[in-house]
């Protein structure tokens, strides 16, 4: 614990000889030296408060001066017996025999300051861990790159938020505890000045009566007595002044712990909040989990034959006046919906499938996930927006948006509300005839919904990759018959002009040309086939288009099914959120629960600082009656829940006892068998002799 | 690199989910040892009738330091848990690019 910087100690402040005797050197611990001497410890506190801005404005100021008042007529009527109290107050705090016991009874201020200082330096290093942090995310942001990282600075960012508000919490808790030493201070003085005033002044008019009771006939003993008690009620009339100082700072304090209480609301709202955001976890599964999974599928075979379909839809536009078929028109086809149209060679396939799981897209829903990560329940536990859903679901946006597949039985799953409605519905029905009373799933049965939602959501999207898949090779093939074809129209259309140039040139010269004519009809009837090829690749690029338009559809479809999911999976985190801070936050078993129904100790409301210092209700009637002054009993159920527990821990732990006695037991005997085996248990006549 | 790639420096990251994890353990420490209020030797017998009182702030302050604790233990373990992710992806991502430059078709 010493090791830990954050951790301040109190000082050592009772004498114990000459070496804790220090000059005063500046007016703001003129009150720590000159610590119980009466009027000139409050003569101290006053100056040490009215040096200070904050003296003034909290009204300390003020009250000292009013005090001092009172000392200053203590002084005047009774200057021998206020130098002897003062004298009396200062060794009180200075001796440490005479200091502890005043510790003891009403405290030590230096021992809360050194828990004010620790809280301070909490909140400080907090705000300093928030500041940090910010710069950390930013550092990390500069030297990495992705998406999974702007995730992380996202999160960094709330992370932050928390931090920062934790310190405001730790700042309050030391502002409490400064307070705390004041109330602590007040009633330490007020005692140790009630008695060593009380005493000095008792001392010289001992002496005096003492000195005059011979003359007097012991009268003056008995006026003594009398004054004595006189003295007694008016120091109680001054220390009126005191108590109403301590009971005005604990209103101050129990009107801080309101706001603070609030506060801490607030701020537990936004922790669960904030955690819930949090998209580090997720970012990093998802571009791990899902790159590495498509890294891995991506075999270079389809690597090739994706990239022959974006070759031959690009050779394809060359060819794009020269026939009926045109290839430019079925090369656009695949090639404006292929997305290796667009980047381009082998590599950009798997950048294609991999890519679009590793963009925001994958980040946002799998915040949800996070959301459940902090909290305690199953599902959330077990990935119910676990991040290899929430990844897959995702991928659907990025590959619709190039082009995608789902056949038609899908399409009827990629309706948005179906998967979350249908199961629980179902399950809950009591019978035919009564109509089935609506009951809302818990949110373990949503998230098992949206889970089997996005497992349907996940199949479609394979089975969109794999029909685009094919569909992509089905066009290159396409094409490359449509390129060849148009090459061999080109070839035919040339060769029939050069026949057709050589009959002419025979008919003119009288020639026979009977080879040539036979060649003419050789490659009429091979420009015949190549027109009906051209039309039946003109057919098949209809259909293409019209798959390809399917395709689309179908990518819109899943597109707006990914976002009905995204928009599922918030509510769900949201909820999420919800009982999360129900569990863990104000109104939580360990928080709320705990405030409102436990010991009565932190009621706030029944908290009566009046009545705590009210010397009647100290009376112990009073006490056994209705316990501390001011302070809540605890309910008997509370006491009944306490021992209940007492006594099952006390019967849990028996057979452990048991257990313990029975070892002891076997270990004594055993010891006392070897005692018996080397030596007698008592000694005989020649051991004693 | 390409938008939508990646690029890690797994050492920063490394750091980075030490630093929280270090900063968060020493202030759950301190917090814990402001936090005691049954201290006579500090409130004194007379001032644990009331001390009670400061639990709303230390309580409060012990929460909301709990949870910061705690989503900062999330969030380092959540940075390790990418770090480790990127690190298998880049492996993967590795062996395939081999495997299409030996001209296998496998991985």
């Amino acid at each position: 614990m010493a090791d830990n910087p954050l951790v301040a100690t109190a000082p050592q402040t009772s004498w114990t000889g000459t070496a804790n005797m220090k000059p005063m050197t500046s007016f703001s611990n003129a009150s720590t030296d000159f610590e119980g001497a009466g009027l000139f410890s409050d003569a101290a506190s006053t100056l040490s408060d009215a040096t200070t801005a904050q003296g003034w404005t909290s009204g300390a100021a003020e009250m000292d001066i009013a005090g001092d008042a009172m000392d200053a007529i203590g002084v005047a009527m009774d200057p021998f017996g206020s130098l002897l109290g003062a004298g009396i107050g200062w060794l009180i705090e200075h001796i440490g025999f005479l200091k502890k016991p005043l510790d003891y009874l009403a405290g030590d201020p230096e021992e809360i300051t050194a828990k004010q200082q620790t809280w301070e330096n909490i909140a400080k290093a907090l705000n300093d861990a928030s500041t940090q942090y910010k710069q950390s995310v930013q550092t990390m942001a500069g030297s990495n790159q992705g998406t999974a990282v702007g995730g992380a600075q996202s999160s960094g960012g709330n992370f932050s938020d928390v931090l920062t508000g934790a310190a405001s919490h730790a700042s309050d808790a030391a502002n409490a505890m400064k307070v705390a030493g004041a109330v602590v201070g007040t009633t330490r003085g007020m005692i140790r000045d009630s008695l060593s005033q009380f005493a000095g002044d008792a001392i010289v008019k001992w002496i005096a009566a003492t000195a005059l009771a011979f003359f007097s006939f012991g009268a003056t003993e008995a006026a003594f007595v009398v004054d004595e008690v006189a003295e007694g009620a008016s120091l109680a009339a001054e220390n009126g002044g005191k108590v109403s100082k301590v009971v005005s700072l604990l209103e101050k304090l129990k009107g801080g712990a309101k706001d603070s209480s609030e506060a801490l609301d607030k701020a537990t709202e936004s922790i669960a909040k904030d955690a819930g955001t949090d998209a580090a976890k997720t970012a990093g599964e998802d571009a791990g989990k899902t790159a590495a999974k498509d890294a891995g599928k991506t075999k270079p075979s389809e690597t090739g034959e994706t990239t022959t379909a974006s070759s031959a839809g690009d050779s394809g536009a060359t060819h794009a006046d020269t026939g009926p078929t045109k290839p430019s028109e079925t090369g656009e086809t695949p090639s404006t919906g292929t997305p290796s149209a667009d980047t381009g060679g082998g590599p950009s396939v798997a950048e294609h499938d991999t890519a679009p799981k590793d963009t925001g897209e994958s980040t946002t829903p799998s915040s949800a996930t996070d959301t459940a990560a902090p909290s305690e329940h199953a599902p959330a536990e077990d990935g119910s927006t676990a991040p290899k859903s929430t990844d897959e679901s995702t991928s659907p946006s990025s590959t619709a948006t190039d082009t995608s597949t789902p056949t038609s039985t899908h399409e009827g799953d990629t309706a948005p509300s179906e998967p979350h409605e249908t199961p629980a519905d179902t399950s809950t029905t009591p019978s035919a005839d009564q109509p089935a009373a609506p009951k809302e799933p818990t949110l373990e049965q949503k998230v098992d919904q949206h889970k089997e939602a996005l497992d349907d959501h996940n199949a479609q999207v394979t089975q969109h990759n794999k029909d685009a898949a094919d569909f992509r090779k089905q066009s290159a093939e396409h094409n490359q018959k449509a390129v060849d074809n148009e090459q061999a129209m080109a070839a035919n259309k040339h060769a029939r002009d050069m026949n057709q140039q050589a009959i002419n040139r025979a008919r003119a010269e009288g020639k026979p040309h009977d080879s040539l004519k036979a060649q003419h009809r050789e490659l009429e009837e091979q420009h015949k086939q190549l027109r009906n090829e051209d039309t039946r690749l003109s057919n098949e690029q209809k259909q293409l288009e019209s798959r390809h338009e399917e395709l689309n559809k179908n990518a819109a479809d899943i597109n707006k099914n990914a976002e009905h999911l995204r928009e599922h999976q918030a509510e769900l985190k949201k909820d999420m959120g919800k009982e999360w801070k129900e569990q863990h936050g104000l109104n939580s078993e360990f928080g709320g629960k705990y405030l409102d129904d436990a010991s009565g100790l932190h009621k706030l409301d029944e908290y009566k600082p009046k009545e705590m210092l009210n010397p009647d209700n100290w009376k112990p009637s009073n006490l056994l009656h209705h316990g501390v002054p001011g302070v809540p009993k605890p309910s008997v159920a509370d006491a009944v829940l306490t021992a209940k527990e007492a006594g099952k821990q006390w019967f849990a732990e028996q057979a452990s006892r048991e257990q313990n006695i029975a070892e002891e037991y076997q270990h004594h005997l055993e010891e006392m068998q070897k005692a018996g085996e080397g030596q007698h248990a008592w000694p005989t006549s020649e051991q004693g002799g | 690199m390409a938008a939508g790639g990646f690029q890690i420096d797994h050492q920063s990251l490394d750091q980075h989910s030490q630093d929280i994890e270090q900063i968060m353990d020493q202030i759950t420490e301190a917090a814990g040892d402001a936090g005691s209020l049954w201290d006579p030797q500090a409130f004194g017998i007379i001032g644990e009738s009331w001390a009670g009182i400061l639990s709303i702030w230390t309580n409060s302050a012990n929460n909301a330091i709990k949870t910061a604790v705690a989503a900062g233990k999330v969030v380092s373990e959540h940075v390790k848990t990418m770090n480790e992710n990127y690190k298998t992806n880049e492996d993967n991502t590795k062996r395939s690019f081999d495997a299409i430059s030996a001209g296998t078709g496998e991985n």
